[in-house]
């Protein structure tokens, strides 16, 4: 088959896709999934803003009436809710995000810049979301149950909890991002490679 | 607003069939052809008005569609990839039509068969070889010099030719 007489025939293929609407209706179908694309950013971005906020203020409450090591404990819970805020916002901000209609192989490099930030992000998960949290909860635990043996099975159970959300920051590593980096890579390498033709299975 | 609109419209209408195409080689069935489909409507709704025209329009029009094909493409990668038993369902019967009719179209579900065996990079090259465009253009869209273009359509043709 000679491919350069199959470009006319190609051109002319018109795949239905099933999808039959009017100009109005696809124009108005546009323009709300683009709103929604829009309003679902905002909508992240202040949930996080406002969890944070709630969080801080529930300890803050407690502050007055709270003794030392309980103090120290809502000091650290606060100061994590901040630090979360802060870290996610500025992985976002390091994201180097190509404009979509830059060319592909800036767009893919890009795309891996943005996954190395999100795997660094959850590998140092302990330090900037669990470690302040979990201190802070377990020195919390402390001050208001004692060092008896209540104080130390909710401090137990804190622990474990957090050490499952640490084990599920970390499978996500490896089952989501580092396949997605990989991916990527190939199809970049792929794309600035001068030559040889994949083919799959 | 309105300009908007009706530039994005005509847009559409222009290059709706282009657009068809690129889903079908990226998407495996006619649900995620049609997400797809709408997703590059509403990226390119989206990056419209910063259109700028420091490329030409085709150029935009296809590194919009096909960057938003390939990261649907990465986040969708578990799931089974096989346009072309559908496309081979929809033009293996012969029906009614002319035996040249039938025989152009098999020769068509064919080479959709062999796109669809290609990885991700030689897809884009070769529907863009496809859409006739030039090395030139391909290579402004791709982001990688003409000469590479070159050599890699030399070799991709080969392969087309012999997979389909």
């Amino acid at each position: 088959m000679n491919l350069d007489e199959m470009k006319s025939q190609w051109q002319a293929d018109k795949p239905g896709n099933g999808i039959f609407i009017g100009e109005a209706e696809l124009a108005a179908r546009v323009k709300r999934s683009a709103a929604r694309f829009d309003r679902r950013i905002r909508i992240r971005d202040w949930l996080e803003i406002g969890a944070a906020l709630l969080v801080s203020t529930f300890f803050a409450m407690l502050f007055p009436d709270a003794g030392w090591v309980t103090r120290a404990g809502i000091i650290l819970v606060i100061a994590g809710c901040i630090l979360i805020v802060w870290r996610l916002r500025a992985a976002r901000r390091r994201e180097a995000r190509a404009r979509r209609d830059a060319p592909v192989i800036e767009v893919l490099s890009a795309e891996i810049t943005k996954v190395n930030a999100q795997i660094e992000l959850l590998r140092g998960v302990l330090w900037w979301y669990i470690g302040p949290l979990g201190a802070g909860l377990i020195l919390m635990v402390f001050g208001m149950l004692g060092w008896g043996l209540e104080g130390i099975l909710y401090a137990l159970g804190f622990s474990v909890f957090f050490a499952w959300i640490y084990r599920l920051n970390q499978a996500a590593v490896k089952r989501d991002l580092l396949p997605k980096r990989r991916d990527l890579q190939d199809t970049l390498a792929s794309l600035q490679a001068n030559g040889h033709t994949e083919t799959k299975a | 607003m309105a300009d908007t609109e009706t530039r994005f419209m005509a847009m559409v209408r222009d290059n709706e069939a282009r657009l068809r195409r690129i889903c079908r080689i990226y998407a495996y069935d006619r649900e995620v052809q049609r997400d797809l489909y709408q997703d590059i409507l509403v990226q390119l709704w989206r990056g419209l008005p910063d259109f700028e025209g420091r490329s030409s329009p085709a150029t935009w029009l296809y590194r919009v569609a096909l960057n938003t094909a390939l990261a649907r493409r990465r986040s969708h990668r578990s799931k089974p990839v096989s346009v072309s038993d559908e496309v081979l369902e929809q033009r293996a019967d012969p029906g009614s039509r002319p035996a040249q009719v039938a025989e152009a179209d098999q020769r068509l579900a064919r080479l959709y068969r062999a796109i669809d065996r290609l990885s991700d990079a030689d897809k884009t090259l070769a529907l863009l070889y496809l859409e006739d465009l030039s090395p030139r253009e391909i290579a402004g869209i791709v982001g990688t010099t003409e000469n590479n273009v070159g050599v890699r359509l030399h070799r991709l043709r080969k392969r087309l030719a012999e997979l389909v």
